[in-house]
């Protein structure tokens, strides 16, 4: 009987430390908030070595893959608190679209004016660093991934 | 399906509420899979995502993950208290009926809330995620409490187990004609396939009438309770046509040796009778 008093009390202590916790630490949503710069990016299938046998893949399928991809090369990332994020180059603003942050956090959903979507799955965000993957159609073997640095100090 | 508990309940009766409760799971876990990336009707993922982020020492996400699991676990929890501790008050089908009218509340609550408010925070998704894993654990504890753990549908990770376990039992002949195997095997085929059923339903109703789609899994539900209802009016209407022919029929005698309370003991057996036979039919 005492056993289960014990345990109830743990699972009890547990769910209050993580009301607390959530309560005293920055969702991702606010980590987010701020200006990320690329540093860069990553393949995980690259430079093919051996008599690999590739076969082609017909327009359907080409058409399908590029549908959603989107090249943000060299550019850096301004998330505003107001849910827009404004791509950044050398050349000036490029595009600004709405991001939403979903799942326990770790999906970071871009979302163009014109409907396209953009779907990217965070892998590490801490305060100066922004890792996330973009993940490819099936057809297509392999992830990218873009890592991020923040520009300048959040609480600055 | 909800008015019968534990081992009064029959093969046709956990197979209608296990049909019918796996196919509004499956269609809740496809639905928050679409609007928020999270599994809302098994928690066995949650788990894995608790112990990584605690090794990773994401503290915010792994609060996130234990809140979800304690609040199926809550879900249980309350589903099982209604109804160990209301049947004596409230009935026995009016308590096993509460837990799935809160689920219908949870869901119409989520329904509502995309509907009307919802503007795409994070803080909203936890929130909505954690109403959806609530009601998909009053669901659970529901079914596995009143059919003696036997059906449970929110998730299929057991079942899939238990069925490749039956499936090697059916290699030998003497388990093939075991009834009782044999009824097990189909129910949990019956959950598999319902489940898969509703998930497939509400992804493509999605893209045509939207969080709709919360409001059908409701109706779902609602079906589960009012069959009960239905049923239990059509045994009394019976039973009071019964006992209506059975006064006008019935000779009276004029002086009569019989004791006063003979003729309605009668009826009363009489009734006891149908009543006997329209449960076991």
């Amino acid at each position: 009987m005492r056993i289960i008093w014990v345990v109830q009390g743990l699972l009890a202590t547990m769910i209050l430390t993580s009301a607390c916790l959530l309560i005293q630490l920055e969702s991702p949503e606010e980590l987010l908030v701020g200006e990320w710069e690329e540093l860069s990016w990553e393949y995980e299938k690259v430079n093919h070595q051996g008599n690999s046998n590739y076969s082609a893949i017909d327009e359907a399928q080409k058409r399908e893959i590029i549908q959603n991809l989107i090249l943000h090369e060299s550019e850096i990332w301004q998330f505003e608190p107001n849910k827009r994020l404004t791509f950044i180059s050398a050349n000036g603003r490029k595009e600004s679209l709405s991001w939403h942050v979903k799942g326990r956090g770790n999906i970071l959903e871009l979302r163009h004016d014109d409907e396209r979507i953009e779907e990217y799955q965070v892998q590490q965000l801490s305060e100066d660093l922004l890792v996330i993957h973009f993940n490819f159609d099936l057809q297509v073997k392999g992830i990218v991934k873009m890592t991020f640095k923040r520009m300048n100090n959040k609480n600055a | 399906m909800l008015r019968k508990y534990s081992n009064y309940r029959n093969f046709v009766d956990n197979i209608q509420l296990g049909g019918l409760t796996a196919f509004s799971a499956g269609m809740v876990n496809v639905m928050s899979v679409i609007v928020f990336f999270a599994f809302t009707s098994n928690v066995t993922g949650h788990y894995a995502i608790l112990a990584q982020e605690i090794a990773k020492g994401n503290w915010y996400e792994a609060s996130i993950a234990l809140i979800w699991i304690s609040l199926f676990f809550f879900g249980n929890f309350t589903s099982n208290m209604l109804i160990i501790h209301g049947t004596s008050r409230l009935g026995q089908h009016l308590a096993h009926a509460l837990p799935v009218m809160l689920e219908i509340a949870c869901l119409i609550f989520v329904g509502i809330y995309l509907q009307y408010f919802y503007i795409e925070t994070l803080q909203e998704t936890e929130i909505l995620v954690g109403a959806m894993l609530f009601a998909m654990g009053l669901q659970n504890g529901l079914t596995a409490s009143i059919s003696n753990f036997s059906v449970k549908t929110t998730h299929l990770t057991g079942l899939t187990t238990d069925l490749g376990i039956l499936f090697s039992m059916f290699t030998k002949k003497e388990y093939r004609e075991n009834k009782a195997l044999v009824q097990k095997a189909q129910l949990l085929i019956v959950i598999m396939c319902c489940y898969m059923a509703g998930g497939i339903v509400s992804g493509v109703v999605y893209y045509s009438i939207d969080y709709y789609t919360f409001y059908v899994a409701s109706l779902v539900l609602c079906v589960v309770i009012l069959y009960d209802y239905y049923k239990l009016n059509v045994t009394k209407m019976i039973f009071k046509a019964m006992r209506l022919s059975e006064v006008e029929t019935s000779p009276v005698p004029e002086k009569s040796n019989v004791p006063p309370n003979t003729r309605e003991l009668h009826t009363l057996n009489k009734i006891h009778q149908t009543s006997q036979y329209a449960q076991e039919t």
